[in-house]
């Protein structure tokens, strides 16, 4: 089937450039932002990390498709949590590998994730036509960070590292 | 990850089962539920000459009352709703594994396989209960404070089919509590604590932190501290021998405190 | 080598199989049915779940011997007459699959729960989806859409 009408045109966004003197370039036209608050409550007991409240908001630019979009939020956000509160490698003396099973490297299941509250602000980039930043891995980098502030402020230091497993935790409560 | 070849025998009745496994000796491994075994299979971490599936053996998945107890048959799945009516199966079969593994997982088979953090073990020996072990040379009854070794490991002989286990059913006044601290939802816990109140006794039994379910005799006034000073975890990579302690004392803490409030 | 005769989807189908042959393998490489998926080959993933005889099981977690005489639903035998059922259709309406590894394990487990429960509550939907890992959605989308089906 033949088209009734075609057109082809192109575009260059103003600020994708050829390297300049000192091999540097803009590696992205637009770039997209995510800001997230995390309240965590740790139980004192048993270590164990309860995220209260999650809230994320993103500057995607236009959101072309708003359900992949939250699609993206909510999937980043697992992979997230998965850093901040369960997955680990750890190899013995060795180098051999100790969590090689699903029963020992701990991927979140529907229980364990926060739900989270989600907001967008829409700023266009001026750089491209459309006006879409791109969205897609922002609460992947952003949940580990937001809860290791947490953790710290809960814990009243700054020398913690995810995952904050309830074993982790009650070590850092020791110190 | 596949399993090493066996060769694999259905069967049909339990006599034919024992005579296999009389015949096999240590080379040959009982297929019920399959939840625990088969993944051991495919990791090859177990590698039988013989399979004996049980599965299609008539009148082995009875649940019934007999007496004062729940009888419970060797191919009875934990999904079963008979097996609701008891209270302690009822606060303990919601922590085993999922919803579909216990469509095909067997109580009894969780019990022989002597996994160190599963429940069904700690259960059956937090409500004093028993099993019935079958082999050619007959059958014997044996007290759930006998029957763990260790990881892992119970007193059944090669040749022995776990062919029931016996719950008895608590009376009126009695109470149970049960608590486990998992990192996800139906995890295997870090340390899990049973609280059994029946006839004015109290018997505490921890589990996930030691070799296999251990009975406690706590301090009614401080049952959480005395419960951690008498036990010595053993660590993992998820958790310290001292948090795993810890753990021991508030677990058992919280379940003896409901306990005692259910038993008044 | 052991005969075995499984229907599958409503379809006889008789095969020389291996003792060792996990149902998960037969599926795929002897019936040709690739929408059943493996994670893990023991048990924890969920992607394996398949219907035997009426009841959502690990098909990792079984032999094809096993499965002699048996019947089976396979996600492709989900829908009847090319129309999604009303659970796939809250799927797709509501982004509840990405990549769609996961998701034949958690619609036969998710009818499984269907099927035994009157109207689930949204706790009990939850707590099926924690024997089910995705790596993409976030299992929101998953939940609402069984939540809808379910009238809960």
């Amino acid at each position: 089937m033949e088209p009734g009408l075609a057109v082809t045109a192109y575009y260059a966004a103003p600020n994708l450039l050829p390297p300049d003197g000192d091999d540097r370039i803009a590696s992205s036209a637009s770039h997209g932002f995510v800001a997230d608050v995390a309240v965590v409550e740790i139980d004192r007991e048993t270590a164990a990390v309860s995220v209260l409240d999650y809230v994320t908001v993103h500057d995607a630019g236009r959101l072309l498709n708003p359900l992949l979009a939250e699609g993206q939020v909510r999937g980043g956000l697992a992979h997230g949590a998965a850093a901040a509160l369960f997955e680990r490698h750890v190899y013995d003396e060795d180098g051999n590998l100790m969590t090689g099973s699903f029963l020992d490297y701990l991927v979140p299941t529907a229980p364990d994730l926060p739900t989270p509250r989600i907001g967008h602000r829409e700023s266009p980039t001026p750089f491209l036509p459309l006006g879409a930043k791109g969205l897609g891995e922002g609460t992947t980098m952003s949940v580990p960070a937001a809860v290791a502030n947490a953790v710290a402020a809960a814990l009243g230091r700054d020398d913690v590292e995810p995952p904050f497993t309830p074993g982790r935790v009650w070590e850092l409560l020791q110190a | 990850m596949k399993p090493a070849p066996f060769a694999y025998v259905r069967p049909t009745t339990l006599d034919e089962a024992l005579s296999t496994l009389a015949d096999g000796g240590d080379d040959a491994k009982l297929l019920a539920g399959g939840q625990s075994l088969v993944p051991a299979l495919n990791m090859r971490v177990l590698r039988p000459a013989v399979l004996v599936d049980v599965n299609r053996i008539p009148d082995l998945d009875h649940v019934e009352r007999r007496g004062d107890a729940l009888v419970v048959g060797a191919t009875a799945r934990q999904a079963d709703p008979r097996l609701r009516d008891h209270p302690i199966l009822a606060a303990v079969l919601p922590h085993v594994g999922h919803t579909v593994t216990r469509n095909r997982g067997t109580v009894c088979g969780s019990v022989a396989h002597a996994d160190a953090a599963a429940e069904l073990p700690l259960a059956l020996v937090a409500a004093r209960g028993s099993a019935v072990l079958a082999s050619v040379r007959g059958r014997r009854e044996i007290s759930a404070d006998e029957l763990f070794l260790g990881p892992y490991t119970t007193a059944l002989a090669p040749d022995e089919l776990l062919v029931e286990t016996i719950w008895p059913i608590p009376a009126e006044g009695d109470a149970f509590a049960f608590e486990e601290l998992a990192q996800r939802g139906g995890d295997y816990a870090l340390c899990m604590a049973a609280a059994h109140v029946s006839g004015g006794e109290l018997r505490v039994v921890v589990g996930s932190v030691t070799a296999s379910p251990t009975i406690l005799t706590v301090d009614p006034e401080r049952p959480g501290d005395s419960a951690a000073e008498q036990v010595e975890p053993w660590g993992s990579i998820h958790a310290s021998p001292a948090y795993l302690r810890q753990l021991v004392r508030v677990l058992v803490g919280r379940a003896v405190g409901r306990a005692l409030e259910d038993a008044a | 080598m052991t005969p075995v005769a499984v229907t599958v989807n409503g379809r006889r189908h008789h095969e020389d199989v291996e003792p060792r042959l996990l149902l998960s393998d037969f599926i795929r490489h002897r019936v040709g049915l690739t929408g059943t998926h493996v994670g893990c080959e023991h048990g924890v993933c969920g992607a394996c779940t398949v219907r035997l005889d009426g009841v959502a099981v690990r098909s990792c977690l079984l032999l094809a011997v096993q499965a002699d005489g048996s019947e089976i639903v396979t996600v492709e035998g989900l829908a009847g007459g090319g129309a999604l059922t009303p659970l796939q259709e809250a799927f797709r309406r509501r982004h509840a699959l990405q990549c769609g590894f996961c998701t034949p394990g958690i619609l036969i487990a998710a009818e499984d729960l269907l099927a035994r429960v009157e109207r689930p509550t949204r706790e009990e939907i939850v707590d099926m989806l924690s024997g089910q890992l995705c790596r993409c959605t976030g299992y929101t989308a998953i939940i609402d859409a069984i939540a809808e089906v379910a009238g809960t």
